[in-house]
């Protein structure tokens, strides 16, 4: 599985790297530090990838299986 | 101990009311009563609606807008009559929301807002200005009430300073004054937004959220969105910072005189000044709950939901939910970040998030650069109501060392 980030989206809620931090991890301002490209999640993680994606009010995050 | 639910006289289980003078006076009991023993308690009040505070059955259902419809409104009197003002993107569901969210989040991102520090500083000063020499305030009405105002519109909108007492006053009777006067004073506010819109419209782009808004988006018929949609749109990025806002920085001050402890810490250590904002927003949430409808028959912790049935989600129960942060009564400036679910959870989740985080802060510091001492007189306790889905702090007195002015009033 492989997520995406959408720059033009992620507005700095922190709720992806909240409720999945094995997932997701934020840069110095709170956004989602894999802005703008594809990142892998690590085999095992899928669920925790799918909470972290569906808690971002904004949608910003895409998620290929 | 009464039987369970039973608080002030009131059996909060069976017949809670949002409104209810026994709500007001035992709202931190209450809310504990709820979430200890009845995670959605019932209402009469309105026709009947159901109260939900856990926070993971909060979340679930914020998060299942296909089941839960903001589009029937989100107060328990559902006021949403035809022709009416709304709040969008508040009251409408993905996919229009989406759109409408895209449009709009990236003009309150943290990047996005940073530039507007130094003006919601100005303001700040400029209220301090006008008591300081009194050694002591109503803090609610001389500053709480004030700043969120000033910084929507003066900040955000661009509005001259002389107008800005006007613009002002009248939003702060549509949301906190006599009932009586509240409908004409938002008939006032529409008309301002309205001609605010209008005039925008024929100016070159700032580059600001009022473009975004007025270029609109494609609504779900696959045409560009009406025009009243965008009056709404202002409307909510207005309403839904103002009373908010107030409440956190009035809950601030009174944390703050009431807790000497935590203002020694906040004041050696600027470092801890972002963890207090985000304790007291979680603690002293501002919005109590806000309301969905059901579309299908389902069920909520085990209670049976009908279709139609309103139920409201609180934020202000989800985020003292034992089961999500450890002594959720007390504000912790140790507290590794939680979920803050006082902004709500899923595709409504607060979009104006870190403006009121922003203000807060800037507020902090220049309350405590410039009144250090600020206490509460002997005996004195705030004065709280409730407003349906709101907490608020009415007032708030305040009594400190006399300083000098320091603005030219501008």
């Amino acid at each position: 599985m492989r997520y995406l980030v959408d720059q033009a989206l992620c507005c700095g809620h922190g709720q992806c790297a909240a409720l999945a931090p094995e997932v997701y991890g934020l840069d110095d301002d709170g956004y989602n530090k894999e802005v703008g490209h594809l990142a892998d999640v690590e085999p095992g993680l899928e669920e925790a990838a799918r909470t972290g994606a569906m808690a971002c009010p904004d949608a910003a995050i895409r998620l290929f299986e | 101990m009464s039987a369970p639910g039973f608080i002030g006289g009131r059996d909060h289980f069976n017949d809670f009311d949002l409104d209810s003078p026994e709500f007001r006076d035992h709202y931190d009991d209450v809310l504990d009563e709820l979430l200890d023993k009845c995670p959605v308690a019932h209402s009469n009040a309105f026709g009947g609606y159901w109260m939900v505070s856990r926070a993971e059955d909060v979340r679930r259902c914020a998060q299942d807008y296909g089941t839960f419809t903001n589009t029937l409104g989100f107060e328990p009197n559902r006021s949403n009559e035809e022709g009416g003002l709304k709040l969008y993107p508040l009251e409408i569901d993905p996919p229009y929301h989406t759109r409408w969210r895209s449009a709009l989040g990236p003009y309150f991102s943290p990047r996005a807002i940073r530039s507007r520090e130094a003006n919601i500083r100005e303001q700040a000063n400029y209220l301090i200005d006008t008591f300081i020499e009194n050694g002591s305030c109503e803090f609610v009405d001389e500053f709480a009430a004030q700043l969120p105002g000033r910084v929507f519109f003066g900040s955000f909108l661009g509005v001259p300073f002389s107008e800005l007492n006007a613009i002002q006053k009248a939003t702060d009777t549509a949301m906190r004054g006599a009932a009586s006067e509240r409908a004409a004073a938002w008939g006032t506010v529409a008309e301002f937004l309205t001609s605010y819109l209008k005039s925008r419209e024929s100016e070159p782009p700032r580059g600001d959220f009022v473009d975004a808004v007025l270029a609109g988006v494609t609504a779900d018929d696959g045409e560009p969105c009406p025009w009243n949609h965008k009056l709404f749109v202002m409307i909510d990025m207005m309403a839904g910072g103002l009373g908010t806002t107030s409440h956190v920085l009035a809950s601030i001050a009174h944390h703050l005189a009431t807790h000497p402890g935590d203002r020694e810490r906040v004041m050696r250590d600027p470092g801890l000044r972002p963890s207090l904002v985000e304790e007291v927003i979680r603690v002293y949430a501002p919005i109590v709950a806000v309301g969905r409808t059901a579309t299908r028959d389902t069920e909520v912790a085990g209670q049976p939901i009908k279709e139609g049935d309103f139920v409201m989600l609180s934020q202000a129960a989800a985020s003292r939910d034992p089961r999500l942060v450890e002594e959720p009564r007390r504000v912790n400036l140790d507290r590794p970040a939680p979920v803050n679910l006082a902004f709500s959870y899923g595709p409504h989740r607060c979009i104006g998030a870190h403006v009121g985080r922003l203000q807060a802060l800037a507020a902090l510091e220049e309350i405590l650069r410039r009144i250090p001492d600020f206490a509460i007189p002997d005996g004195y306790t705030p004065v709280y109501s409730n407003s349906s889905v709101a907490r608020n702090m009415d007032e708030l007195k305040l009594a400190f060392t006399p300083g000098n002015r320091k603005g030219d009033g501008a």
